[in-house]
């Protein structure tokens, strides 16, 4: 074999043994997408499913499609707020919203208007997300990543991580829940007096 | 060689005030100074053990008025501000001599007060979802009211200023069960006192068990009637003197929450004994300034200076309110009949039906409402259906209810009811 050939074969065979180590083409890292309001803000026309579980991860239900087409025009229309709700979440459940390319984020309920990201807040139940990988989706979250972070509890570290959430997403996740909203939410218990007079029955 | 503390007092233009009595007090021991020719109203210190005292003023249309000092030394004593000392009082130490008595060491308090009286309440709720501290909140806004200047809005802006170097903020904090006074120090604020109101503090464990709310409901710790009472005693002692009435707190359409107590069952909707307060309830409700509850109407009344103003901070999150609001703002035809649920019942009204309802049952019977018909001033409080958020300003803390969030629930009570916020996003309750 002539120099310029040897060259020419070494070329094309470390091109060939380049091409052959799986995967075909090597991806760019892509970097993972934080638990943030900011994030979810920028991705909200993806907006596929709303899931809702309790503190154990355990799925609670599923938002209905109508509902979950308010929720992505009202983030989408929306943006991230700056404040904290200063009265309670109504329940304690975590809503997991997942895009059409299969990221997911975690998020409370901080009002009924609002719902809060804490960013460090992993999916609740990691198998779910291998499973999850196996179908083809996957989460953005490792179940390696830092422990849940107390949203309530640590409120400097957690401003700006909020978004609006239309009243049919509250209305939604008290149906699942099936259980009376708090205090806060609440007229008084065993008030019985209509606000609208005796002309209304 | 003695010692004595001295005591003089000027108002603003410089014009004497004569106490009608000064003291020094720890506990249930007091002494009382004495015009003593020529050094004035004054009192030997070698009656005053070494320790933490409060020296009283009592001045004529002013409530008693407590500087916390610490007296020390065994032989020869000396006698300060403890903690930081007031803005309102210079402290000068000087030794005098004359024939008879000898020598005097003289601490002379020369305080700068005011003609008539200012004072400021504040209640700071406790929280007890979210482990905050809402004494925070007053702080900030007693920080700015004496400044001029807050950042409540989220950004730098002018402020009436309504703290002087003279003027008392009372802090009621339902956390711990104090009630602590302050007064401008020079470095910060002067610690005036300290009381617990009550005889325990607010018991905080237990989150909302039966047995944690039935014990908060027993116990006898911090109420609101305690911060009623004080502001009826300022209205006996020195009439006009509050500028401002400020809770922070949890709240709901029935009122502030200031540690979450829930009333027995006879004195709850629909029971036997409704319209009274149950004593054992500490929080806030719309029936407190009724005739039955608080038998001090005017003395509450007369506490209040003309152009007083009071605010609510807190949530007026009820759902169902905020579902009338949004359905009546969606109609395209104010008089089309829409379904709607309230207090778990259907009814069918029309738009102008809910803006009747609002304007006539729903604003009338908040708690901001109730207390701004008692006293003839304005309450400011969240629109009902609304919530409250939270903002931070650097280490400054501030509650507002987000217009962003409730665009259209704002856009209908202007259009529909004529009500605009202010700059924090809440509704004025006019009288």
């Amino acid at each position: 074999m002539t120099r310029p050939r040897a060259l020419l074969f070494a070329w094309v065979l470390a091109f060939a043994c380049e091409r052959g180590h799986g995967p075909t083409t090597r991806a760019p890292a892509t970097a993972p997408v934080p638990n943030t309001a900011a994030a979810l803000h920028a991705r909200a026309q993806q907006l596929a499913t709303i899931t809702v579980l309790d503190l154990d991860g355990a799925v609670l239900g599923r938002c209905r499609d109508e509902v979950v087409a308010q929720v992505r025009e009202a983030l989408v229309a929306g943006d991230v707020l700056e404040g904290l709700a200063a009265g309670p979440p109504p329940w304690d459940v975590r809503l997991r919203l997942q895009l059409h390319e299969g990221t997911t984020f975690v998020a409370r309920l901080a009002s009924d208007a609002t719902v809060r990201l804490c960013p460090g807040e992993h999916d609740p139940k990691p198998s779910q997300t291998h499973d999850r990988a196996h179908d083809g989706s996957a989460s953005h979250l490792d179940a390696g990543d830092p422990a849940l972070s107390d949203c309530t509890a640590a409120a400097a570290a957690t401003r700006g991580h909020e978004l609006a959430i239309p009243p049919a997403l509250f209305d939604e996740v008290a149906r699942i829940v099936g259980r009376p909203p708090r205090r806060e939410y609440q007229l008084a218990p065993g008030a019985t007096n209509s606000p609208f007079g005796p002309e209304v029955r | 060689m003695s010692e004595h503390a001295v005591v003089t007092v000027v108002d603003e233009t410089g014009a004497a005030i004569t106490p009608t009595a000064v003291k020094l007090v720890a506990g249930a021991t007091t002494h009382a100074f004495a015009d003593v020719p020529p050094q004035g109203l004054s009192l030997d210190l070698a009656s005053a053990a070494a320790g933490s005292w409060q020296l009283v003023l009592e001045l004529p249309d002013h409530p008693p008025l407590p500087f916390s000092v610490q007296i020390a030394g065994s032989g020869a004593k000396s006698i300060a501000f403890a903690g930081d000392s007031p803005r309102c009082c210079a402290l000068a130490s000087a030794s005098v001599t004359d024939g008879s008595s000898g020598t005097r060491k003289l601490f002379t308090f020369a305080f700068t007060l005011t003609k008539k009286h200012t004072e400021l309440v504040m209640l700071a709720g406790w929280d007890y979802h979210g482990g905050s501290d809402n004494t925070l909140y007053a702080k900030t806004w007693r920080d700015d009211l004496y400044a001029g200047e807050t950042w409540q809005t989220g950004k730098k802006t002018s402020l009436t200023k309504r703290i002087g170097d003279a003027t008392v903020v009372t802090i009621f904090d339902f956390k711990s069960g104090n009630r602590v006074r302050y007064i401008k120090g020079k470095r910060d604020w002067h610690v005036m006192d300290k009381l617990l109101q009550g005889s325990v503090p607010t018991h905080t464990a237990g989150g909302e068990t039966t047995a944690a709310l039935q014990q908060r409901h027993d116990d006898d710790s911090i109420s609101i009637v305690h911060a009623y009472r004080y502001v009826q005693d300022l209205g006996v002692a020195a009439a006009g003197s509050l500028q401002r009435f400020d809770i922070f707190s949890h709240a709901w359409v029935g009122g502030p929450i200031m540690i979450d107590t829930w009333q027995a069952p006879d004195y709850d909707a629909g029971g036997a004994r409704e319209a009274e307060r149950d004593p054992g309830d500490k929080d806030g409700r719309s029936k407190d300034f009724s005739s039955t509850n608080m038998t001090r109407r005017g003395d509450f009344k007369k506490a209040f200076a003309a152009d007083a103003v009071a605010k609510m901070w807190g949530c007026q999150a009820t759902t169902d309110n905020r579902a009338l609001v949004r359905a009546a703002a969606g109609a395209k035809d104010k008089d089309a009949p829409l379904s709607v649920s309230y207090g778990g019942k259907t009814y069918s009204v029309t738009a102008k039906q809910i803006a009747a309802a609002m304007t006539k049952n729903i604003l009338p019977d908040t708690y901001m409402k109730q207390l701004a018909k008692t006293v003839g001033i304005t309450m400011y409080g969240a629109p009902p259906g609304m919530g409250a958020s939270l903002r931070a300003v650097g280490a400054r803390n501030y509650m507002f209810v987000d217009q962003s969030v409730y665009k259209l629930e704002y856009a209908w009570y202007k259009s529909a009811i004529g009500l605009t916020p202010d700059e924090t996003g809440y509704f004025p309750y006019a009288p």
